[in-house]
């Protein structure tokens, strides 16, 4: 029994390679999201969108681990504000210059990375899991209970400089902000989708759905893992020190299970271990979100609501969802509009790991 | 001198507590293979069921205790159907972490729901006797405390009775060391996993009541509750009933010691480093068998 | 008692059970031998509803039960030792047994079942504490089989008793085996050849690439040079 799961696995795992994304729409999604703060000049919206810009990039580093690796960190949410405490800590404390202190952050974080990625590399995923998020609730906690004022404890650090936007009217400095995240939006996923289609991604691949074929294929599963580690963390802590420039606070506030709860229903409402899935499922929360961000306790439910009715009903998330009814819908039209074939769905793209 | 002692009887006594949240999920990770990141849920259901019976039908908190144990072990069967089962064996999904993502989920839903029902302020459950008992000169302990350790020390005397001695709790464990096997002999394994869902889900409902009147309750009761569960649950390694029960004290005496010699703010990161270190020499766990787990 | 027709079963991509079609008389002794790998532990297993069949139909006792859950099958009456024993490695040998009176109409008796087994295994009733994974090879197979004899049978199925044994273990499981058949129990016995069914009067079919391609006699398929040299090598 065991071994059919495992086959099975492995001819999803070789059909499931990443598909090439067509230029043409991906250019045109990129000139929508550029225009957007043109267009469309309200600031709150803007606030909203360059927020859902940050959780992409935040959302794309976890997916690197969570849903490429198999790496079940669940840490995640504190690499991402050691990142940002990071950041604000030496530009209020050392004058770094900010621009400097987005690269400090991501430093700091994969440094942080290093401290739980030894354990952790050598962990079963059920064990790596709970190591995990108990770090990042240790870290939470610490923060909170600190009195020493370095980070200020609960309250968080404010009074963050930001980035050297000088000169320019609050408007135009919200869209250089806006502009930027959405810069390192592109250069993450350009950065993931070479990561995903690298020799170094196959093998990450392989080892995911088939660790005893690729063991026997020379993949060393500890060297995999620590490059993955490493790069995500720094791209989160990128994340974090942008957020904590763009905010010009960083809190507790962003750790815990609340945050966290978001976060895990962007990934699996996106699509764990797909390239468009953290996108697109960061998309879909935070406009459910803002349509419910008058009644804030319910806001929670229904995200948790969603994301258990998508792990239940499409495991695979939206992305998958999505191809499956796209390459039907080819197929029907290749047809002639006879009838659908659901005798063969088509291999989805990407899986839960 | 007697300040150690002091430590070590509330170590002792928290130690009770963590065995009873996490003797549950070992149990669910023996026969299911997976986390019930829901349990932390569970200590809260049971914090308001034994508030509510208090504050609305005037009822101690041992009444409060069976209640909580019934409504959440139907919470827990509930759990299994809607967030489980459905999960159960699909090709290409990886279940370990998808029941993982779909309780925590659960958890999530429930939180947020009691924070709308109940609202975020903490509500106050008396003791279930109150005052102290004095040991030895200079060490007391609160006669709650000592409630609350005899009834977990009970419960998990029966949950080992249970497991060895009847059909069901037979079966649980047979469905955890061989589950071809168990379905061979005749086991209905769904039921069974309904059953352990219930049980652990119960256990948590019952520390819940426990802690009510220590911590009060709130939205986000169960946080701590699991999380120390999950340290313990590492700690321990997932393995067997026995080393799960010896890693909850063990972590309840540590933390104790800790917060003694260190302070309480230093608890967790310092127990955290030690488990680190367990984690980096014994990579499953003080208890836990190297390929699969079992009870 | 029992009859399949025309089944079916696949490990995801890998066909196993290509169309067999068998039936077991009450109180028939029916031996399946055949190379290893070429489906003999699928039909047992597709049988008892642990594998799920792609295609064909299992009756059992005149009730239909592919698709069944092999607890409810189990229930019903037909017991099924399988490859490797499969104890509970953790549990004691007495728990291990009793844990063969789980439906609930053996459970009322388990204790003098348990005497029972104990009178034919001795050995087990020395061990009776001791944990199942600590057992010698021998002693796990007369666990198995006593597991088995544990609730009633109206069929029993074993999976190659002989795996993995010093000869002379072989030979006394197989002592008990025969004790079992004399019994008058209807049984299906998985073998890999008939070394060690010489002496049962018995019913053979050869499974071979999923399929059943001969059948007969122990003593006309022992006869048949080809059979024995083409499929089992010897």
């Amino acid at each position: 029994m065991a071994a059919a799961i495992d086959e099975a696995r492995a001819s999803i795992g070789r059909s499931m390679g990443w598909r090439r994304p067509n230029p043409f729409a991906v250019g045109l999604l990129l000139l929508a999201a550029v225009a957007l703060p043109l267009v469309w000049r309200n600031d709150y919206v803007i606030d909203v969108a360059l927020t859902a810009l940050i959780w992409m990039v935040l959302n794309q580093s976890w997916n690197l681990q969570l849903g490429i690796g198999g790496i079940w960190n669940f840490g995640q949410l504190a690499i991402f504000a050691i990142g940002g405490y990071v950041a604000a800590l030496v530009s209020l404390h050392w004058g770094l210059p900010p621009w400097l202190s987005l690269i400090t952050g991501g430093v700091a974080a994969a440094l942080a990375s290093a401290v739980i990625g030894i354990p952790i590399l050598r962990l079963r995923g059920i064990y790596a899991s709970l190591l995990t998020f108990s770090f990042g609730e240790v870290v939470r906690l610490l923060v909170i209970s600190d009195e020493s004022g370095v980070t200020g404890g609960s309250f968080g650090l404010s009074g963050i400089p930001g980035l050297a936007f000088e000169g320019l009217s609050p408007d135009s400095k919200q869209r250089a902000y806006y502009w930027l995240a959405l810069v390192l939006v592109v250069l993450t996923a350009v950065f993931v989708y070479l990561f995903i289609h690298s020799p170094l991604g196959t093998a990450l691949k392989a080892l995911r759905d088939s660790p005893a074929y690729a063991a026997s294929r020379g993949v060393s599963p500890l060297k995999m893992q620590v490059i993955t580690f490493g790069t995500s963390a720094f791209i989160a802590g990128v994340a974090g020190a942008f957020y904590a420039q763009y905010f010009g606070v960083i809190s507790p506030s962003v750790m815990g299970l609340g945050p966290m709860s978001l976060f895990v229903a962007m990934l699996v409402v996106g699509g764990l271990g797909t390239f468009w899935g953290p996108m697109l499922g960061t998309a879909v929360i935070m406009v459910v979100s803002e349509y419910l961000r008058d009644f804030e306790e319910a806001r929670l439910i229904v995200v948790g609501l969603i994301l258990l009715v998508t792990i239940v009903v499409a495991p695979r998330g939206l992305v998958a969802v999505l191809q499956q009814a796209w390459a039907r819908l080819q197929r029907w039209m290749a047809e002639g509009g006879s009838a659908v074939d659901d005798a063969a769905p088509p291999p989805a793209e990407g899986a839960a790991p | 001198m007697t300040s150690t002692v002091q430590a070590i009887v509330s170590g002792l006594v928290t130690g009770s507590i963590y065995a009873l949240m996490t003797v549950g999920m070992t149990l669910i990770y023996g026969t299911l293979r997976t986390l019930n990141m829901a349990l932390g849920a569970m200590v809260l259901v049971g914090g308001y069921v034994s508030w509510m019976l208090f504050s609305g039908l005037g009822w101690g908190p041992l009444a409060g205790l069976v209640a909580a144990a019934a409504v959440t072990f139907v919470f827990g069967v509930l759990i299994q159907q809607v967030a489980v089962r459905p999960l159960i064996g699909r090709i290409g999904v990886d279940f370990e972490m998808t029941a993982f993502i779909s309780t925590f989920a659960v958890a999530i839903v429930l939180a947020n729901l009691a924070l709308r029902i109940y609202g975020a302020r903490s509500k106050a459950v008396p003791p279930v006797i109150a005052g102290r008992l004095r040991l030895i000169e200079g060490v007391s302990v609160s006669w709650h405390s000592l409630v609350m350790a005899g009834v977990a020390i009970a419960m998990l005397v029966t949950l080992g009775i249970f497991l060895s001695k009847t059909r069901y709790g037979l079966g649980i464990s047979a469905v955890a060391q061989q589950l071809d096997a168990a379905r061979l002999m005749g086991i209905p394994v769904q039921r069974v996993y309904n059953l352990t869902m219930g049980v652990s889900s119960a256990l948590a409902g019952i520390a819940g009541v426990l802690l009510a009147s220590v911590f009060f309750v709130s939205p986000n009761a169960g946080d701590l509750p699991l999380l120390k569960a999950l340290i313990v649950a590492i700690f321990g390694g997932l393995g067997s009933v026995r080393g799960t029960i010896v890693a909850a004290y063990i972590i309840g005496l540590l933390e104790a010691l800790i917060s003694l010699y260190f302070g309480v703010k230093w608890s967790l990161p310092v127990l955290f480093l030690v488990i680190m270190i367990v984690m980096l020499i014994r990579p499953t766990g003080l208890f836990g068998k190297p390929e699969e787990a079992r009870l | 008692m029992l009859e399949t027709r025309n089944l079916h079963a696949s490990y995801g991509q890998t066909r196993v059970l290509e169309g067999i079609d068998l039936s077991v008389g009450d109180g028939e002794v029916v031996i399946v031998i055949g190379p290893n790998g070429h489906g003999k532990t699928t039909l047992l297993r597709t049988i008892s509803g642990l594998v799920a069949p792609s295609q064909g139909e299992v009756w059992f006792a005149d009730e239909r039960i592919d698709g069944a859950r092999p607890d409810v099958i189990a229930s019903n009456g037909l017991v099924h030792i399988p490859q490797g024993d499969l104890p509970f490695g953790d549990m004691t040998v007495e728990e291990n047994l009793v844990l063969g009176a789980f439906p609930a109409a053996a459970w009322a008796s388990r204790s003098e079942r348990l005497k029972d087994v104990f009178g034919i295994f001795p050995a087990l009733g020395e061990r009776r504490g001791q944990r199942a994974r600590t057992l010698s090879g021998g002693e796990r197979r007369m666990l198995a089989l006593g597991r088995g004899l544990m609730r009633e049978a109206r069929m029993l199925m074993i999976d190659e008793p002989s795996l993995g044994l010093a000869p002379v273990i072989v030979n006394e499981v197989y002592r008990h085996i025969e004790r079992i058949v004399r019994s008058g129990v209807t049984l299906l016995l998985v073998e890999e050849n008939l070394s060690h069914v010489q002496t049962f009067d018995a019913r053979v079919l050869l499974l071979e690439s999923g399929r059943i391609v001969r059948e007969g006699s122990v003593a006309e398929l022992q006869a048949d040079e080809t059979v024995m040299a083409t499929y089992l090598g010897t």
